[in-house]
């Protein structure tokens, strides 16, 4: 054990700020190539499982009714079979990212549809895909194909597929800061009551998991819940930082592994703890990082000539501007819910984007009714008619797709001949444990309501 | 840095441990496992018997009617026995995971879509072209015109009088009407069986195994077939018929069994079947490990009562609606709105307390798909 240890402190001590030497700057330029190799294969087995599952058509085609995000709701689903090229198109497009082929056409394309298809339809919303976007938009500016790429190979037939600018220490930083906000803001909205002083939803969570052998039992104890929700903050709030010096570098990632394979074995989360422990390891020094690739590329090996030319200096102030803004805008972000009154995870207005993960467990019934106003009649519409079971499920306890589907209901039936109606929802809301009560004013009107950045007064509060 | 971690650590644990001295204590030596085990062979198992039991009274008094037609007297124990059928079929009915959505078998047993039970044309066009009536000539029927309410249809009459199904067996047709009876009776019979030795025979062990809480879980499906049938009782069996599909207006032909005047009593049984479920009570009413019990271990609460016990009396407050009905459904709600808004609306109470309080402490997902959340 201790000689696995001092092995890594030795590799990774190799690490310093300092260093801006052309040797530094190769390593540097290998870390940026590890990252966009381990992002590549990621993305490339994520986008195949989204295929295999099906989920392509029972997200992206059989629904009738899209929930669009608010300012973009312009974007609309391809038609079959275009829908699916975009699909192989992100398959394709994470095999280039991977071998470093044409990588920043395909980067920049990859971080356009995958955008794209996040802003489909808000009942599809996944923090990690929001991250994924974030990644992406961030390598696009990064020279990450300098080495261990075809690109790189191929340099010298074809012009401008690796750009003279080189790896530089602020781009690797860049990555870490990017995947360190998960943990920061992660850790930041862990700070709320339902999560430290009742230990939900994970005691919910936990306690369904009995089944589990050895540990099954444990996890109904309260104590547990309790435990595992403090230790979950803590870690978030601090995992970044820890990983930032070379004492605690391995013993932080260790934690990493163990709490991400944990949640990977107690919940359905899909791709997010692969991705987490995967991206996490751009901490580590670059020396690490190119012996790695060593290993598996052996021939891959820059030649020296790429640094000829150190290009460095160049000050593009519109690239770094646009990073500044990329940057601040996400520190602001996570906290514009602290604008609204009540509980964000009852109302959710600033709910999306502040890496809200794993903090509810809510479910509600919903239906619809309509007042014809041309006769006075009522009668009462369920979304389960309209939507898909998912979209129907995700919609039922968040009050801005509530309103978005009212909205179209409207629009529905004056189309179709039955003229203007009065649409008023009966929604009734459970949130971690508590017992159900009214989300949404049943008196009023949805259709007289906008979707805006105002306080929406028509959200019951919290009891 | 790990010292202060542990050290919190420790502190919350010995504060958590302190804060676990609670009443609910008893109910720790159970999991979900032995809630399944009692769910499936004291409660599922015999609710099938129960039911395959009396389908096969029905067939032995079905057979000794079709040999004495004119017999007034054993055409009213069939009657009878079709409604104990029926009623026990009701309990039975929320349990569809595993035999009966396997083999797709309850078209054959209670085919409804949108409040229509049956297609009397259809019905008595496969009576009229029957050559050879018997269980195999059923089995090429579509569901419209077999299971329990084919044979309702057969052995009551709309107007209450007795004499016009005699007449009607005894007639030109009736040979072969008396044979379609026989055959249905005997089909309706087999499936039962069918059931029954599923269940018995295997998938008692599947369903008691697949303890975890995934959208395939036995107590995931489980609780979706709980809720479907709120659902289905509250807008197909009462909804419906009240006009909640024609404006308010009310559609007294909607509802089911209209022609042996048991809607309400059927209401009664599906509603029974669920909380039989929910209590983990057998069929003879003996309480064991349910889903009741499962929540007042994970200390569910609406407001300062146990969420159990609100459901539970709720369940009460609903058969006592139930029961203020003063005629049958089909002319209730034209006479007695009232009373039936009154306990539609104590069933939609029934429905949001399991649907949304009951589903948020089990933590078991619902979605159809596998999701990819977080």
């Amino acid at each position: 054990m201790t000689e696995i240890k001092s092995w890594f402190d030795v590799r990774f001590s190799r690490f310093d700020f300092r260093t801006s030497t052309n040797d530094s700057i190769s390593k540097i330029s290998s870390s940026l190539a590890f990252f966009r190799i381990v992002f590549g294969l990621l993305m490339l087995v994520a986008e195949l499982r989204f295929i295999l599952k099906g989920w392509i058509t029972d997200f992206y085609v059989k629904p009738q009714f899209f929930f669009t995000f608010y300012g973009f709701d312009w974007i609309h689903p391809l038609s079959e079979p275009y829908i699916y090229l975009v699909f192989y198109g992100l398959v394709f497009l994470s095999i280039l990212i991977t071998l470093g082929l044409f990588y920043r056409i395909a980067i920049v394309t990859f971080f356009i549809l995958f955008t794209y298809v996040e802003l489909l339809d808000k009942s599809v919303y996944l923090n990690h895909y929001y991250q994924v976007s974030l990644l992406a938009f961030l390598m696009s500016w990064l020279p990450m194909n300098a080495v261990f790429s075809i690109d790189n190979l191929l340099k010298n037939r074809f012009k401008g597929l690796v750009s003279n600018i080189q790896g530089a220490i602020w781009m690797l930083w860049a990555l870490r800061i990017q995947v360190g906000f998960v943990y920061f803001f992660g850790g930041i909205a862990k700070l709320k009551y339902d999560w430290l002083f009742a230990a939900q939803p994970l005691k919910i969570w936990l306690s369904a998991n009995e089944h589990l052998p050895i540990i099954g039992h444990l996890l109904t104890e309260k104590w547990v819940a309790f435990t595992l929700s403090w230790l979950a903050m803590i870690f978030d709030l601090s995992a970044p930082f820890l990983l930032c010096f070379r004492k605690t570098r391995l013993p932080i990632y260790i934690v990493i592994v163990v709490f991400h394979l944990l949640t990977h074995f107690l919940f359905y989360i899909g791709m997010f703890p692969w991705m987490m422990i995967f991206t996490a390891l751009i901490f580590f020094p670059s020396g690490l990082h190119e012996r790695v690739l060593t290993i598996f590329l052996p021939t891959q090996k820059q030649s020296s000539d790429v640094y000829t030319t150190v290009n460095q200096s160049v000050f593009n102030p519109f690239k770094y501007g646009i990073l500044a803004c990329f940057f601040l805008s996400q520190c602001i972000l996570p906290f514009r819910s602290y604008l609204y009154k009540g509980n964000v995870l009852w109302h959710e207005q600033g709910f999306r984007f502040s890496w809200n993960i794993m903090l509810m467990e809510k479910n509600a019934s919903l239906e619809y009714h309509l007042k014809i106003k041309k006769t006075g009649e009522v009668f009462t519409v369920s979304p389960n008619d309209f939507l898909t079971k998912i979209q129907a499920r995700q919609m039922s306890f968040q009050p801005d797709m509530i309103l978005q589907f009212a909205h179209y209901l409207h629009q529905y039936y004056l189309e179709n001949d039955i003229g203007d109606t009065e649409v008023r929802v009966e929604c009734y809301a459970s949130l971690n444990g508590r017992g159900s009560q009214l989300l949404i004013n049943p008196n009023i009107d949805l259709v007289k309501e906008k979707e805006e950045f105002h306080t929406k007064t028509w959200v019951n509060e919290l009891k | 840095m790990k010292k202060i971690v542990i050290l919190i650590a420790v502190i919350l644990g010995i504060w958590a441990c302190a804060k676990t001295n609670d009443p609910v204590d008893a109910f720790q030596s159970f999991d979900r496992k032995s809630m399944l085990t009692n769910l499936g062979n004291n409660v599922i198992i015999p609710s099938f018997e129960v039911f395959y039991q009396k389908s096969d009274v029905l067939d032995l008094a079905i057979s000794a009617y079709s040999d004495d037609l004119k017999n007034e007297q054993k055409l009213v124990a069939v009657q009878l026995a079709w409604l104990e059928m029926a009623k026990a079929w009701k309990q039975a009915s929320v349990f569809k995971q595993g035999p009966i959505e396997d083999k797709f078998l309850l078209s054959n047993i209670d085919f409804s879509s949108k409040g229509s039970y049956l297609n009397v044309t259809l019905l008595e066009k496969a009576i009229s072209d029957g050559t050879t009536i018997d269980n195999a000539y059923i089995e090429t029927k579509g569901a419209t015109v077999k299971g329990i309410h084919a044979i309702e249809y057969l052995i009551f009459d709309k107007a209450k009088v007795n004499a016009n199904i005699i007449g009607n067996y005894t007639g030109i047709t009736g040979a072969k009407r008396i044979s379609y009876l026989k055959a249905l009776s005997v089909n309706l019979k087999n499936q039962a069986k069918i059931i029954l030795d599923d269940w018995k025979n295997g998938y008692v062990t599947t369903f008691i195994n697949a303890d975890s809480r995934d959208i395939n879980s036995s107590l995931g499906v489980l609780s979706n077939k709980l809720i479907d049938l709120i659902y289905t009782v509250r807008d197909e069996r009462m909804g419906a018929p009240k006009g909640n599909r024609n404006s308010g207006v009310p559609q007294p032909d909607l509802a089911e069994s209209v022609v042996s005047e048991s809607s309400i009593l059927l209401i009664n049984n599906e509603l029974k079947g669920i909380e039989n479920a929910f209590l983990g009570r057998t069929p003879t009413g003996t309480d064991g490990i349910g889903l009741d019990d499962l929540l007042d271990k994970l200390e569910a609460k609406s407001g300062d009562e146990l969420l159990s016990k609100k459901i539970k009396n709720q369940f009460s407050v609903v058969y006592i609606k139930l029961n203020a009905i003063p005629k049958t459904l089909p002319i209730a709600v034209i006479d007695n709105k009232v009373e039936v808004q009154a306990a539609y609306d104590e069933i939609k109470r029934l429905q949001v307390m399991m649907e949304v309080d009951m589903i948020n402490n089990l933590g078991v997902l619902l979605t159809f798909s596998d999701n990819d959340g977080d």
